[in-house]
């Protein structure tokens, strides 16, 4: 087990901010901390770190127990953090020469790693600017080129994408992925679940500080009652005359209803899409458009708490 | 108003800091005028030279010649009677609470009057300084007047009596002096006016150094490049949100000038508005003015907070020392004055000379108070105009710079 | 750590804001203090100032002292200006437009008049004291024992035959240094933002390059001792500069004992950096409130080293010795001081092991509160 953490409770004054957390992270996964604003993720990331105190529980990493003074589990780890951190009177170069000689004193081999890392996250043409530069996407890359220099066995990423390019973005997950093949474990926290589902082998969802589901994506959609959303158009009627006939369909879970656009969630395993298909056809009813998706984790997250996981809009910082 | 009333927002944030600040000028203002004036009461600070401060020691007591130069001296000079070590003596000569030590040893009486030069004074004294002269002047004055008696008048001197009768003479001789009146008032100047006049001269220092520190803070918020470029992005003209920033900032400049004077009142124990606590008040005023918009041209010019702090002190600490806050004017010599000239804080400690003078003396004319305030408005004007300039000119910055402060953190 | 110590470098000379006003200010500042004393510190109290002489009954008495009058020297010049006026308002109108300082009258015996005291009116009353009383002597004499004249005109008096000078501290006693120690003190104060910068940088609480460098395997003393040794090392350069200028260009004498002088400049920019690292830990406040805080600090204690007004250090010193034995400004203006002022080491040597003590002290609470610390929040 990479990482162990149990029953981990950690309060601000009145504020329970991790609420008996459990997580376990094995050897070579890239493990999802998915959850909105304000769940806890990076509260959960710092106490893992050992950056925060908290009030109970314990966390080991490599199997042993992580402390402010375990520079032996320290080594091995790369941490990214949600806010960039890097030296702002220091070159691209220098920033992650600086960093990643924390980890590494031998000079070849951190020139090795050094370059290595410049190369990884494509800053080859900037490695003489300085931070202020940089405009936000490539300075996401130099903040996370200044925590993975090092070839660490875990690598911890707290929202690297927030306010990223898309172009930044891809070639951002791109390279994580890149990350784990070489064989490093992964931990990424995010609150676009896109890149969870896209990315990890194992996601836990959080929701204020404790996980309430966790398993791979396929797992946890099967956790729900939804098994398929299906979106139709409707060409010449206004969808409010079919709601209740639908809603009282066995299958159905949900109707969402809006002029001529409806959405129908069905359940696990109904084949749905062929029986709705059937109702509207024998009502004579044109369809324009018809589109149908398995449940997102958004769904997930909606159904388990009753709240959508982004808060209104995806694309919201600051937490 | 939007500007500034978010001015005014991010300013309540500021509390603590700006309490700080204030706090720290406040004590050393109220130390200055009220411990260090009190303590020389009647001299202001060491500069004029009144009497000297004379640490005497006699060990030929006993002998008239050498008694009554002790006496003499006492006298005419300020006589430090606290025992003091040897390394006491030494600090107390450098600092000049002693301008003058004198050693009167055993068997001088009798070496003076036989012309004997085997026993001597032994002084200790700062050479340079006047008041160690004019100590020099008094003994020189009378050994001479002790030998010419002695030459002239009697041969044989031994005689205890004929000694007395010596220095008797002498002390009458020197007693001596020049009747002195004064042209245009009586009264000397009243020690609780030197202090009033120093601690508001003083005040000057607390008020550029608060305020500059203190608006560069606040307005640094609105200055940073993504507030600033977001600002600029909205249909607020920039001449109209450098105004509300000003604005934002004149309350802060008259709540200090406010707290500031209020001390000062509290350490006079004199809350009387006459005419001149109010010229003082109007001149202390104007002079916020002057360091408000030097303290926002500054905050346009740089973000640093060291750059602050640093131009804070030059201009708090220089221009006091240039224009007269702590080293009075008339000390000065004529080139530092007419740099001094082109400083408000030259201006400020002119005007309130004035103020002194049109209260205290007739027929003044309020000319010269009036150019005084005028020219420190000037400076705060051409500050201001400056500001907006730079405001003006100045190019956006890049982005990324100020997300990587360690300040912001 | 050597590679820590050496990007710090790096980065405090590319911090070129910072860097330049850390040097340039208490520079700047000297330079005003030196033109603020060139008069007071080059003895040059006396100048010609012009007074006013009114005879109203001619002698031979009053030429005599019309005489006398203008051929006062100081220097290389006349002490007095002499305009004669024929009638006191007359004489009273000029010191009115303040033409002249000072009238003197001289009808039956001499008289003095002035608008206000100051300092030319106290030398031109201490001449007349002298001239009052040397007239009497010679009058009185002259009365009294007219044979006695011959030796009266041969009386020779220098009063140097008896008076021995005991001057025994080192240079002539300039009390205008005691601003320039204070303001050493203060630039080393300074270095306490240094300090506050390098602390800041690494506590992750205070900054996320500091978080980054708390995950990190390196042990947070070596990141301490790179960074706080590299903020020393500045400040040191810092104040050197200043000490070059002020020697050099100032022509401010400091002495010639250079290895302790450099040691004093060593231990007090030291202090200043500790100073910046206690705060910054010991205090819970934001950086704004730090910062503000610190310059408060340096700012006060200078200020009772003796910085606005000199005679304010030993004040303190007489007043409250305790106060002047723990506050770092003093200290180190005192090790100036003494390094100039006495002929041997004693009381250099106890400024510098108190300074160093205080160091102790300040750099423990900062090894006890960063030792494996977990923040309560970040």
């Amino acid at each position: 087990m990479i990482v162990r953490v149990k029953d981990l409770v950690k309060r601000y004054g009145e504020l329970t901010a991790l609420d008996h957390l459990n997580l376990e992270i094995k050897e070579g996964e890239v493990f999802g901390l998915l959850g909105p604003n304000g769940s806890g993720k990076t509260t959960a990331i710092n106490c893992i770190l050992a950056l925060l105190q908290f009030e109970k529980g314990e966390v080991q990493i490599f199997d042993q127990k992580m402390t402010p003074g375990s520079y032996q589990i320290k080594k091995d780890i790369g941490v990214v953090m949600q806010n960039v951190a890097v030296i702002p009177e220091l070159s691209v170069y220098e920033n992650i020469d600086y960093f990643c000689g924390l980890y590494t004193s031998d000079r070849a081999t951190r020139k090795a790693q050094v370059e290595a890392a410049i190369e990884f996250v494509g800053l080859n043409d900037f490695v003489k600017f300085r931070p202020r530069k940089l405009s936000g996407g490539l300075l996401r890359r130099l903040n996370i080129a200044c925590g993975i220099a090092h070839k660490p066995k875990l690598i911890i990423l707290d929202e690297p994408t927030v306010a990223v390019d898309p172009q930044s973005r891809n070639n951002i997950l791109e390279g994580i992925k890149k990350l784990n093949k070489d064989g490093a474990t992964v931990i990424y926290t995010s609150h676009y679940m896109e890149e969870v589902e896209l990315i990890c082998s194992r996601i836990a969802i959080m929701d204020k500080g404790r996980v309430v589901a966790q398993g791979t994506k396929d797992e946890l959609k099967n956790m729900i009652q939804i098994g398929e959303k299906i979106d139709i158009e409707l060409l010449d009627r206004m969808c409010d005359s079919f709601e209740k006939e639908l809603l009282a369909m066995p299958f159905v879970v949900d109707v969402l209803c809006d002029k001529q656009h409806i959405v129908i969630k069905t359940q696990q395993d109904s084949n749905g899409l062929n029986q709705v298909l059937n109702y509207f056809a024998s009502r004579n009813v044109a369809l324009g458009h018809v589109f149908s998706e398995r449940p997102t984790l958004n769904d997930v997250f909606l159904e388990i708490t009753g709240r959508e996981l982004r808060d209104g809009n995806g694309n919201g910082k600051v937490e | 108003m939007r500007v500034f009333k978010a001015m005014l927002k991010v300013t309540g944030k500021h509390i603590v800091e700006l309490t700080v600040y204030f706090f720290v000028f406040m004590v050393m203002m109220v130390y200055m005028t009220s411990i260090l004036g009190s303590v020389e009461d009647d001299q202001l600070s060491s500069f004029t030279p009144n009497k000297p401060n004379v640490y005497i020691v006699n060990d030929d007591k006993g002998d008239p010649v050498s008694d009554g130069l002790e006496e003499y001296l006492s006298e005419n000079v300020q006589i430090v009677d606290i025992k003091l070590e040897k390394d006491a003596i030494a600090d107390a000569l450098f600092y000049q609470k002693i301008e003058y030590v004198l050693r009167i040893p055993t068997g001088f009486g009798d070496a003076l009057l036989n012309d004997s030069r085997e026993v001597l004074l032994e002084k200790t004294a700062s050479p340079n300084m006047t008041s160690a002269i004019n100590a020099d002047m008094l003994v020189d004055r009378y050994l001479r007047t002790v030998r010419l008696y002695a030459d002239v008048e009697l041969k044989e001197t031994s005689d205890q009596s004929v000694r007395e009768a010596l220095v008797n003479q002498t002390r009458i001789n020197l007693e001596k002096s020049t009747p002195l009146s004064f042209s245009e008032r009586e009264k000397k100047t009243e020690s609780s006016d030197d202090r009033m006049c120093f601690g508001y001269g003083y005040l000057s220092y607390a008020i550029m150094s608060i305020l500059i520190l203190a608006v560069t803070s606040v307005t640094s918020v609105f200055i940073q490049s993504e507030v600033r470029s977001r600002m600029r992005c909205s249909p607020i003209k920039t001449g109209n949100l450098q105004l509300q920033l000003f604005l934002g900032n004149l309350c802060l400049a008259v709540l200090f000038w406010l707290l500031l004077n209020a001390v000062i009142a509290l350490v006079f124990q004199d809350f009387n508005l006459d005419s001149l606590r109010l010229l003082l008040l109007l001149n202390s005023f104007v002079f916020s003015l002057v360091s408000l918009s030097l303290g926002f041209l500054i905050g346009n010019l740089t973000a640093s907070r060291n750059a602050h702090n640093a131009i804070a002190n030059v201009m708090g600490l220089g221009l006091s020392f240039i224009s007269g806050v702590f080293v009075p004017q008339e000390l000065l010599g004529a080139t530092v004055l007419r740099i001094a000239s082109f400083t408000p804080t030259y201006w400020y400690i002119g005007a309130i000379e004035e103020s002194f003078r049109i209260t205290s003396e007739t027929g003044y004319a309020i000319g010269k108070l009036i150019a005084c305030l005028a020219i420190q408005l000037c400076f705060a004007l051409s500050f201001l105009a400056l500001s907006l300039v730079v405001s003006m000119q100045r190019r956006r910055r890049t982005l990324a710079s100020d997300n990587f402060e360690l300040n912001e953190a | 750590m050597w590679r820590i110590y050496q990007y710090r470098m790096k980065a405090h000379f590319r911090d070129w804001d910072n860097l330049f006003w850390g040097m340039l200010f208490p520079i700047i500042l000297s330079t005003f203090f030196t033109m603020a004393f060139s008069n007071i510190s080059s003895g040059d109290y006396f100048k010609t100032f012009p007074v006013a002489l009114v005879i109203e009954s001619e002698s031979m008495y009053s030429d005599n002292f019309e005489d006398t009058l203008s051929s006062v020297q100081i220097g290389d010049s006349e002490l007095f200006d002499v305009r004669v006026f024929d009638s006191v308002e007359k004489a009273d109108g000029a010191m009115h437009d303040e033409a002249v300082d000072v009238v003197f009258i001289y009808g039956d015996s001499l008289e003095m008049r002035v608008k206000n005291d100051g300092m030319n009116q106290t030398v031109a009353k201490h001449f007349a004291d002298q001239y009052v009383q040397s007239e009497a002597m010679y009058t009185h004499l002259f009365e009294t024992n007219p044979e006695a004249i011959p030796t009266l005109s041969s009386f020779e008096f220098d009063a140097s035959n008896y008076i021995s000078d005991m001057n025994q501290q080192r240079g002539d006693v300039d009390p205008m240094l005691g601003y320039y120690y204070a303001l050493i003190a203060m630039a080393c104060l300074f270095g306490s933002f240094a300090g506050l910068k390098e602390t800041s940088f690494i506590e992750a609480n205070q900054s996320s390059t500091g978080a980054r460098i708390q995950v990190s395997p390196v042990q947070k003393s070596r990141m301490y001792i790179g960074g706080l040794l590299s903020a020393t090392t500045l400040q040191v350069f810092s104040v050197s500069l200043l000490l070059t200028y002020m020697t050099f260009v100032l022509k401010v004498d400091l002495g010639e004992r250079f290895p302790a002088l450099a040691l004093a400049t060593v231990v007090g920019a030291s202090a200043g950096v500790a100073l910046g690292a206690f705060v910054a830990l010991v205090s819970k406040k934001n950086l704004k409130v730090k910062n503000a805080m610190l310059t408060a600090i340096s700012m006060a204690l200078s200020f009772f080293a003796g910085l606005m007004a000199h005679e304010i250090k030993y004040l303190i010193h007489e007043k409250a010795p305790i106060f002047s034995y723990v506050n770092p400004a003093n200290l180190i203006a005192d090790a100036y001081y003494a390094l100039y002022y006495y002929p041997d080491y004693h009381r250099y040597w106890l400024n510098i092991a108190i300074l160093v003590g205080l160091i102790i002290v300040m750099y423990s609470t900062v090894i006890i509160m960063a030792r494996r610390r977990s923040y309560e929040s970040i």
